[in-house]
C-alpha cells in the first residue's frame, strides 16, 4: 500500500463514561464468571462504582464542554454536548442507587451472582448511546442494548412465573417497537439521504425536498415514534407498563421506570427536536394527542388498581403524559435560537421522577420482601406504626410523585405546565393540571394505607368508598368464574389471592422489615433529592438550562 | 427494484404478522423470523438500485449496488439472530416453568373491570345509609 | 419570617416522627410555635400598625418566576392574631380535651403545627404562587387532620370530601393565578395593586380564583365538605373549620377585591355566592341537634357574610369584614371550645342529651353565652360592634347596583344567626332535652381551670373589644388601611349615634326573639318547606354522583383500553403502525416499476413465499422452523441477485445457526401445536395481516421511488470513493462496517452480547432444574461472534 494507514482521531477521553460502563460490565461478566463466588455485596459495589466513575468522567466532561463548546465524537456517530452528559450522570446515577436495591434483592436468591450487575451496567450503555447519539443507527444500536438488557431483567427472577410472563409480553412487544423503529429509520433513510442528524439538518437547512421524500419522511416520523412511544410508555403504546412493571423484580421495576423511560426520551428528543425541528409542525400534534391520552386515561386506570405497583405503574404512564407536555411546548421553539424552558423541563422532569421512582420502590421493594413477595396495596397497611421513619419517607416521595409543592415533584409539573403555558398550549395545560388532581388521588389512597392501622375487619364498605376500588380481599370469589383464557392465568391471580389471604387474617402479627443498609442509603439518598430540589431548585434548572445547546 | 420484491416483502410481514397475532410462544418466534426477513428486504430495496456487488476493482463503480443499505440490513440481520436466540431461550424457560409456551392474558385488569358492579352497590349503600341518618335528624 | 415558618416545620415534622411518645404532652410542645409567632408579631406590631410592613423577599425558583416573598403588614398581622392566637390557645385547650391520648393523638399536635406554619404561609405570602403553595399545604394538613382516626370510615370519607373538593377548588385557583399573573406580569400581590391589570384572560382567570376561593370557604355549592369535617376532634375543628383555614378563601378575597372588585364579573359572583351561602347556613344551622354542626352551618354562614363584606372593593365595607373576621374568630373558637367541653365530660353533644348542668358548669356557661351573644350580635359585645358596622357600610357607602338587596340580606341573614344562637344557648341549658331517664349531663364533672381558661381568655377578649374597641381600633383601621392604601377608614365604636344601622340592629334582635319564642312551630314549618323541595339534588348528592361516575368511568376506560391479551394489543399496534405511514404515502404513489429485475428472482421469490405461508399454516413446530430456514435460504438468493454477495453470506450462515438453534429447542417442546382459544377472531387476524402486507407493499414502491428523486450526492457515493484510498478496503460493505461505521459493528457486538448474557441467564436454570448435564443451550454461544 502506497500510503501510511491514517486511523480515524478518536478522542478517548470525551469516550470514557460509556467505554467504563463497557469495560465494567464486560469486567464483571468475565470476572465473574472465571472466579468462585465474590461475597456479598461485592457485584453490587463493583458495579455501582463503575457507574459511579462513568458519572464523575462525566462530569468533567461537562466542563470540557463549557470550555469548548458542544461537538462530535467517532466521526460524527455520537454527541459530545450538555445533553448527552446530563443524560449520563442521570443514567449512571439511576445504575448506582438500583445496584444497591439489587443488591438486597437478589441475595440468598438464584440469581445472585454477576449477571444482573453486568446487565445494569449494558443497560445504562444502551441507554447513554441512545442520549448521545447524532447518528439514527447509533441509536437503534443503543436501544437494542438497552431493550435487549431489560427483557433479561424483567425475566430474570427464574422462580416466579409472573416474572416470566412479564418479559415475554415486554419482549414481544418490544421488539416489535425495535422492528418499528428501524423501519422507520430505513424511511428517514429513503427520505433523507442520511441516518446522520447533523446530516440531517444540513440536507434541510441547504435545500427544498420534493413531495415524495417529505412523505417517506413523515412515514418514517411515524414509525419512529410509535417505536419510541412504547418506550416512553405513552397511552396508547403502554399497554405493556402494568403487566411488565408489576411482574418484574421491583428494584428492576425502578430500573425500567428511571433508566428506561429517560433514555426513549432522550432518543425522542434527539430524532425530534434536534433532527427533524423543520417538520416540528407535523410532529408536535401527534406529541400532543399522547400526552393529552396519557394525561387523562393513565390516572383513571390506576385509581381502580388493587396493586401497588400496578398502580405505580399506570402512575409513571401519566408522569410520561407531563413530561409529554413539556416535550410539546419544546416542540414549538425547535430549531429556534432561544429554545424556551420546555425541554429543560422535560429533563429536569426526568431526573426528579427517576429519583422519586426509586426511592418509591426501594420501600416498597422491603416491604414486599418482608411479606414473601406480594405487592398488593394491603402490604403497606400499618407501615406507620412499624416503621415511623419508612413511612414517613414514602409519604414525603408520594406526596412529591403527586406534585405538592416544596417537593422536587411539584417543582417538575410546575415546570412542564409553565412551558406549555409560556407556549400558549392552554388546553394541554389546563388538561394537566386536571390530570394531576386525578394522579394525585392515587398517591393519596396509598398514603393512606400506609397511615392506616392494620385492622384486619376493617370496614370493607369504606375502604371500598375511600379507595374507589373494592378491597382486594374479595378477589377470592372472581378468579374462578374468568373465561377460558382468564381461566389458565387465574394461576398466578389465585396464588397471590391465597397469600394474601394468609397476611391480611394474620393482620397485626407482620413481622417488622428488616432495613438494610444498602437500601436506606437509596432511600435516604432520594429523599433528599426530593427535597433539595422541592426546596431550593433553583441551582438545578440553572444545570438543566444547558441542556438545550445542543451538538448539531 | 421491482414489484416482485415489494411483493415477496408484503408477503413475509403478512404472514409475520398472522403468526404474531398467536398466542404459541413458538409461533411468535417464528413470526418475528418472518418479519426480520421483511424488514431487511425493505431495507435493502429502500437503496433503491440493483447493482454489481461493491466492490472495488470488480467492476464499475456506478453500477455498484447501495452499499450503505446492505451495510444496515447485514446489522439487522445479525440483530434479528440474538432476539430471536433470546426469544428461544424465553420460550424453552416457559415451557420448563409451565409445561406450556402460551402467552397469558392478563387477567387483572378484566377483572377490576368485573369488580365495578360491587363498588356501585358499596355507594349506594353508603347513600341509603347516609339518608337514613338524615331522617333520624328530621325526628 | 421564614425562622418562624421553619420552626412549624421543624416542630411539626419532630412531633410526627416521634410517634406516639409525647402522647398528650405533643400538644404543650406544639403550643410553642405559635407562641414564638404571637411574640414576634407584637414586637413587629407597632411599625406594622403604622404602615410599615415587614417584608422579606426571597427568589425560590427564579426560572419559573416563583418567588416566596413575603409580605407581613397590617390585614396580615391581623390574620396572624387569628392564627397563632387561637393556635395557642387551641392547643393548651387540647392538652385537657386529650386527657386519654389514643394512638395518633400526639399525630394530631404535630399535624396541627404544621398546619399552623402553612396558615401562616398562606397570610404572609406576597407572591400568588407562593400563597398557592401554602394553601394546598394546608388543605393536605387538614385532610390529615380530619381522617386522623383511620380507624373510622366516616372521618375518612369525610377527609376525602374536603380535600377533593378543596384540592381542585386549590388547582383551579393555580389556573387562574397563571392566567392573572401570566397577563399581569407579575404574581406579587402588592404589585398587582399598585398597577391593576385588566382585559378578558383576566376576567377569566378571576373566576378561576374565585372557584378556588369559594371552595375553601365552604360557599355554595362547595360547602357540603365543611358540615362532614367536623368528624375532627373538637380541638381541630374549633382552629381548622371556624377559626382559620376556611378564612382563607375569605382572606384572598379581601386581599384582590380592591384590584379586581370592578373587573369582570368578581363582584356579582361574590355577592350572588355570598350571600346564598349565608342564608342557606343560617337555615340549615337552626334544624341542627348536634351543637358542633349548628356551628359548623353557623360557621358556613358567617363566611358567606364575610364574603359580603370583603367582596365590594369599597373599603367602608371592608372595615367592617375585617371587625368581623376577628370577632368571629374569638367568639366561634370559643363556642367550640365549650361544645367540646360538654362532649368531652358529658359524652354527648345532641341538645336532645342535655338537661342543663350542676352549679360548677357555670364559669362555663358563661363563656358559652357571652359568646353567643356575640354571635348573635348583642351589644356591647365585638361581634355587634362589627355587625353594626357592617350594616353602616351598606346603608351608607353601598353604591353599586344591588347593594340594597345585599342589606335585606345581611338583616336576614342576622335575624337567622341570632335565632341559631339562641338555639344554641336553650339547647346548652337544656330546653331540647327530651329523654330525662338519663340525665347525664347534670351528674357530669366539670371542666378543669385549664380546660376552661382558652374559652375564657377568648371571651374576655370578645368582651373587652365590645367595651372597649378602642383596644381593636388601631388594628382594623391599619388593616384596612393595608388592603386598600390612600383611604381613610373611620373609627370603631361601641356607640355610632342613632342611624339607620341601629334600627336594623334593633330589628334583627325583635324579630330574632320573635323567631325564638315561636321556634316549635316554625321549625315545622322549616321541615316542611326543606321536604317540598328536597327533589332538588343537595350539593352532597351531587359529590356522591361525581364520585361514583368517577370510578365508572374509571372502570371503563380501563376495561376497554388495558384488555390484557397480548395478541390484541399487538393487532391494534399493527394495525396504527400500518396505517400511520400509509397516511402519507398514498398521496405520492409512484407508476409502479418493472415486474422483474432478473428473471432468477422468480424462482426464489417463489420459493419465499411458498415458504412463508408455509410457516404460517403448518401445524408441526419443527416442520415450521425449517419453513423458515427455506424463508431464509431463498432470502440469500435475492440477496446476491440484488448486489449484495456479503450479505447472502451473512444470512446463510445465520440460518443455518438458527435453524439448528430452532430444532434443539423445539425438541422439547410437543411436535404440534393445538391452537387454543384465539384472543382474536381469524378473520380479524387475516384482516390485521394484509393490511400490514399492504402497507409494506406500498411503503416499498414509495420508498424506491423517493430514491430515485435524490438528486443531492448521497452518503453511499462518498463511501465508495472513500472506502479504497482511506480505509485499504476494495469490500465496500465490509469497509462500512469495520471502518466508516465501526461504532455500529462495536454496538451490534454488544447487543449480541447481552443476549448471548441473557439466553445463557434463562438456560442455566434449565440445567439445574431439569437435566443436569445437558448443554443443548450452550452450544450455539461460541459462534455467534463469528455471525457479525
Amino acid at each position: 500500500m502506497p500510503q501510511e494507514f491514517v486511523g480515524p482521531s478518536i478522542d478517548w477521553f470525551a469516550l470514557s463514561p460509556l467505554l467504563v460502563l463497557l469495560g465494567g460490565g464486560l469486567f464483571l461478566l468475565v470476572a465473574g464468571a472465571l472466579t468462585p463466588r465474590w461475597p456479598r455485596g461485592w457485584y453490587a459495589l463493583a458495579s455501582a462504582s463503575t457507574a459511579g466513575t462513568a458519572a464523575v468522567l462525566s462530569v468533567f466532561q461537562w466542563s470540557i464542554i463549557d470550555r469548548d463548546g458542544p461537538g462530535t465524537l467517532v466521526a460524527g456517530a455520537l454527541a459530545f454536548d450538555h445533553f448527552a452528559q446530563f443524560m449520563t450522570i442521570l443514567l449512571c446515577s439511576a445504575v448506582v442507587l438500583v445496584s444497591l436495591l439489587c443488591d438486597d434483592d437478589v441475595r440468598g436468591t438464584d440469581r445472585e451472582g454477576p449477571e444482573v450487575f453486568a446487565l445494569l451496567l449494558m443497560a445504562a450503555l444502551g441507554g447513554v448511546v441512545m442520549a448521545s447519539a447524532n447518528d439514527l443507527i447509533v441509536m437503534f444500536l443503543g436501544l437494542e442494548i438497552l431493550s435487549l438488557a431489560l427483557y433479561v431483567l424483567v425475566a430474570s427472577d427464574r422462580r416466579r412465573s409472573e416474572s416470566q410472563e412479564g418479559g415475554m409480553k415486554y419482549f414481544v412487544l418490544g421488539g416489535f417497537a425495535s422492528a418499528f423503529f428501524l423501519y422507520g429509520i430505513a424511511l428517514l433513510y429513503g427520505g433523507t439521504g442520511s441516518t446522520n442528524i447533523s446530516d440531517i439538518v444540513a440536507g434541510f437547512q441547504a435545500g427544498v425536498s420534493t413531495g415524495r421524500e417529505d412523505a417517506l419522511i413523515l412515514a418514517g416520523v411515524a414509525l419512529l415514534l410509535v417505536g419510541l412511544g412504547f418506550k416512553i410508555a405513552a397511552v396508547p403504546f403502554h399497554v405493556w407498563v402494568p403487566d411488565v412493571y408489576q411482574g418484574a423484580p421491583t428494584p428492576i421495576t425502578a430500573f425500567m421506570a428511571s433508566v428506561g423511560k429517560a433514555s426513549a426520551f432522550a432518543a425522542l428528543l434527539r430524532v425530534l427536536v434536534v433532527a427533524l425541528p423543520f417538520h416540528r409542525d407535523d410532529w408536535r400534534p401527534v406529541i400532543w394527542v399522547l400526552a393529552l391520552l396519557s394525561l387523562t386515561l393513565a390516572p383513571m386506570m390506576a385509581i381502580v388498581q388493587t396493586n401497588v405497583k400496578r398502580m405505580l405503574a399506570y402512575g409513571s404512564i401519566s408522569h410520561a403524559g407531563f413530561m409529554l407536555v413539556a416535550f410539546e411546548a419544546a416542540g414549538h421553539r425547535a430549531g429556534e435560537a432561544d429554545p424556551g424552558t420546555g425541554m429543560q423541563s422535560v429533563v429536569v422532569y426526568l431526573a426528579v421522577y427517576s429519583a422519586l421512582t426509586i426511592g418509591t420502590m426501594a420501600v416498597i421493594s422491603l416491604v414486599s420482601r418482608a411479606q414473601g413477595g406480594d405487592t398488593r396495596l394491603t402490604i403497606l397497611a400499618g407501615l406507620a406504626t412499624r416503621h415511623p421513619v419508612l413511612a414517613l419517607s414514602l409519604t414525603l416521595l408520594l406526596i412529591a410523585q403527586a406534585g405538592v409543592p416544596l417537593t422536587s415533584g411539584f417543582v417538575a409539573k410546575f415546570g412542564a405546565i409553565q412551558a406549555a403555558v409560556t407556549e400558549g398550549s392552554y388546553v394541554i395545560a389546563i388538561v394537566a393540571m386536571a390530570a394531576a388532581v386525578i394522579a394525585a388521588f392515587v398517591y393519596l389512597r396509598i398514603m393512606v394505607t400506609v397511615w392506616m392501622s392494620t385492622a384486619p375487619g376493617a370496614d370493607r364498605q369504606m375502604l371500598a368508598y375511600v379507595s374507589l376500588g373494592a378491597p382486594a380481599d374479595d378477589a377470592d370469589g372472581d378468579a374462578a368464574d374468568g373465561d377460558a383464557a382468564a381461566g389458565a392465568a387465574a394461576t398466578s391471580t389465585s396464588t397471590a389471592t391465597a397469600t394474601s389471604t394468609e397476611v391480611d387474617t394474620t393482620g397485626a402479627a407482620i413481622a417488622p422489615e428488616a432495613i438494610t443498609l444498602s437500601t436506606a442509603v437509596v432511600i435516604a439518598a432520594t429523599v433528599t433529592f426530593t427535597i433539595v430540589v422541592g426546596v431550593a431548585p433553583g441551582w438545578f434548572l440553572d444545570l438543566a438550562a444547558n441542556v438545550t445547546n445542543y451538538a448539531r | 427494484m421491482s414489484l416482485l420484491i415489494a411483493f415477496v416483502a408484503s408477503m413475509l410481514v403478512g404472514c409475520g404478522t398472522w403468526l404474531l397475532l398467536q398466542r404459541r410462544l413458538s409461533r411468535i418466534i417464528i413470526g418475528v423470523g418472518l418479519l426480520g426477513h421483511g424488514a431487511n428486504l425493505l431495507l435493502l430495496v429502500s437503496g433503491g438500485r440493483r447493482g454489481t456487488a461493491p466492490l472495488i476493482g470488480v467492476g464499475d463503480a456506478a453500477d455498484f449496488a447501495d452499499p450503505l443499505p446492505q451495510a444496515l440490513a447485514l446489522t439487522a440481520i445479525v440483530i434479528t439472530f440474538g432476539v430471536t436466540t433470546f426469544l428461544l431461550a424465553l420460550g424453552f424457560r416457559a415451557w420448563q416453568i409451565s409445561n406450556d409456551d402460551v402467552v397469558e392474558d392478563d387477567v387483572e385488569d378484566r377483572y377490576i373491570a368485573r369488580r365495578a358492579q360491587i363498588d356501585r352497590e358499596v355507594a349506594d349503600e353508603i347513600e341509603a345509609e347516609r339518608a337514613q341518618a338524615a331522617e333520624e335528624d328530621r325526628r | 419570617m421564614f425562622v418562624l415558618l421553619a420552626l412549624h416545620l421543624l416542630i411539626g415534622v419532630g412531633i410526627v416522627a416521634s410517634g406516639d411518645r409525647l402522647g398528650r404532652r405533643a400538644f404543650a410542645v406544639a403550643a410553642l410555635a405559635p407562641l414564638a409567632t404571637v411574640v414576634w408579631a407584637i414586637t413587629q406590631a407597632d411599625a406594622v400598625l403604622d404602615g410599615r410592613p415587614v417584608v422579606v423577599e426571597v427568589t425560590w425558583v427564579e426560572q419559573l418566576g416563583l418567588g416566596l416573598d413575603l409580605r407581613l403588614d397590617a390585614f396580615g398581622l391581623a390574620m396572624v392574631a387569628l392564627v397563632s392566637g387561637i393556635g395557642f390557645l387551641v392547643c393548651v385547650y387540647a392538652v385537657g380535651y386529650f386527657s386519654h391520648p389514643k394512638q395518633g393523638t400526639a399525630r394530631l399536635a404535630g399535624l396541627m403545627t404544621l398546619f399552623a406554619g402553612a396558615m401562616l404561609g398562606v397570610v404572609m405570602a406576597d407572591h400568588l404562587l407562593a400563597l398557592f403553595v401554602a394553601w394546598e399545604l394546608t388543605s393536605v394538613t387538614s385532610y390529615l387532620l380530619i381522617g386522623n382516626d383511620d380507624r373510622s370510615p366516616r372521618a375518612r370519607a369525610a377527609a376525602l370530601q374536603a380535600i377533593l373538593i378543596t384540592g381542585t377548588g386549590g388547582l383551579v385557583m393555580l389556573v387562574g393565578i397563571i392566567a392573572v399573573g401570566h397577563t399581569a406580569g407579575t404574581y406579587r400581590i402588592s404589585e398587582l395593586l399598585a398597577d391593576p391589570p385588566s382585559g378578558g384572560v383576566i376576567s377569566g382567570g378571576l373566576v378561576c380564583i374565585l372557584i378556588g376561593a369559594f371552595t375553601k370557604s365552604a360557599q355554595a355549592p362547595f360547602g357540603s365538605w365543611l358540615p362532614g369535617a367536623m368528624v375532627a376532634p373538637t380541638p381541630i375543628s374549633a382552629y381548622l373549620h371556624s377559626a382559620t383555614m376556611v378564612k382563607a378563601g375569605v382572606y384572598l378575597v379581601a386581599r384582590l377585591s380592591p384590584i379586581f372588585a370592578t373587573t369582570g364579573n368578581w363582584r356579582l359572583l361574590v355577592l350572588v355566592v355570598g350571600a346564598t351561602t349565608m342564608i342557606i347556613g343560617g337555615l340549615r344551622a337552626l334544624r341542627q341537634y348536634d351543637l358542633k354542626l349548628l356551628l359548623a352551618y353557623g360557621t358556613v354562614s358567617q363566611l358567606g357574610f364575610l364574603m359580603l363584606l370583603f367582596g365590594t372593593g369599597q373599603y367602608q365595607i371592608a372595615q367592617a369584614g375585617v371587625a368581623l373576621l376577628l370577632a368571629h374568630g374569638a367568639f366561634k373558637a370559643a363556642l367550640f371550645m365549650v361544645v367540646g367541653m360538654v362532649d368531652h365530660e358529658v359524652g354527648t353533644r345532641d341538645i336532645r342529651e342535655l338537661h342543663g348542668f350542676g352549679s360548677a358548669w357555670s364559669p362555663t356557661l358563661v363563656v358559652g353565652v357571652l359568646g353567643a351573644a356575640s354571635m348573635a350580635g348583642l351589644p356591647p359585645l365585638f361581634g355587634f360592634i362589627a355587625k353594626e358596622k357592617a350594616l353602616d357600610g351598606y346603608v351608607e357607602h353601598g353604591d353599586f347596583i344591588g347593594s340594597g338587596a345585599i342589606v335585606i340580606v345581611i338583616v336576614i341573614g342576622s335575624i337567622l344567626t341570632f335565632a341559631y344562637s339562641a338555639r344554641f344557648v336553650l339547647g346548652l341549658f337544656g330546653v331540647f332535652g327530651t329523654d330525662d331517664a338519663d340525665p347525664r349531663s347534670r351528674a357530669a364533672h366539670a371542666p378543669s381551670v385549664l380546660f376552661l381558661a382558652p374559652a375564657a381568655v377568648l371571651t374576655v377578649s370578645t368582651v373587652a373589644a365590645g367595651l372597649a374597641p378602642v383596644l381593636v381600633d388601631r388594628l382594623v383601621r391599619a388593616s384596612t388601611l393595608a388592603l386598600q392604601p390612600g383611604v381613610t377608614p373611620s373609627p370603631v365604636e361601641l356607640w355610632a349615634g342613632f342611624n339607620t344601622a341601629l334600627v336594623l340592629s334593633l330589628i334583627v334582635i325583635s324579630t330574632g326573639l320573635v323567631l325564638t319564642a315561636y321556634r316549635v312551630p316554625l321549625g315545622r314549618l322549616q321541615r316542611r318547606a326543606s321536604d317540598a323541595i328536597s327533589w332538588i339534588p343537595s350539593a352532597e348528592q351531587g359529590f356522591l354522583a361525581c364520585l361514583r361516575g368517577m370510578t365508572d368511568g374509571s372502570k371503563r376506560v380501563t376495561a376497554l383500553v388495558q384488555n390484557g391479551s397480548l395478541p390484541i394489543y399487538l393487532a391494534v399496534i399493527v394495525t396504527v403502525a400500518a396505517v400511520a405511514p400509509l397516511i402519507p404515502a398514498v398521496s405520492v404513489f409512484p407508476s409502479l416499476p418493472k415486474l422483474i429485475d432478473a428473471p432468477i428472482q422468480i424462482p426464489l421469490g417463489i420459493l419465499v413465499v411458498v415458504a412463508a405461508l408455509g410457516a404460517a399454516v403448518v401445524r408441526r413446530r419443527i416442520a415450521a422452523a425449517l419453513m423458515l430456514g427455506a424463508v431464509g435460504y431463498g432470502m440469500a438468493g435475492l440477496f446476491i441477485v440484488q448486489g449484495a454477495p456479503d450479505l447472502a453470506l451473512t444470512q446463510l450462515v445465520i440460518e443455518t445457526l438458527a435453524t439448528v438453534l430452532f430444532v434443539l429447542v423445539l425438541r422439547f417442546l410437543p411436535t404440534k401445536w393445538a391452537d387454543r382459544s384465539p384472543a382474536i377472531a381469524r378473520p380479524i387476524r387475516i384482516g390485521v395481516s394484509t393490511l400490514a402486507g399492504v402497507s409494506v407493499f406500498v411503503m416499498a414502491l414509495v420508498s424506491s421511488a423517493a430514491r430515485d428523486d435524490v438528486a443531492a450526492p448521497n452518503i453511499s457515493e462518498e463511501m465508495i470513493a472513500r472506502s479504497a484510498p482511506d480505509a485499504k478496503g476494495n469490500n465496500v460493505v465490509n469497509v462500512i462496517l469495520v471502518d466508516f461505521r465501526g461504532l455500529d459493528t462495536l454496538g451490534e457486538i454488544t447487543v449480541l452480547l447481552v443476549a448471548a448474557v441473557g439466553a445463557v441467564a434463562l438456560a442455566r436454570t434449565g440445567r439445574r432444574r431439569l437435566i443436569p448435564g445437558r448443554r443443548e443451550q450452550g452450544h450455539a454461544r461460541p459462534d455467534q461472534g463469528a455471525g457479525s
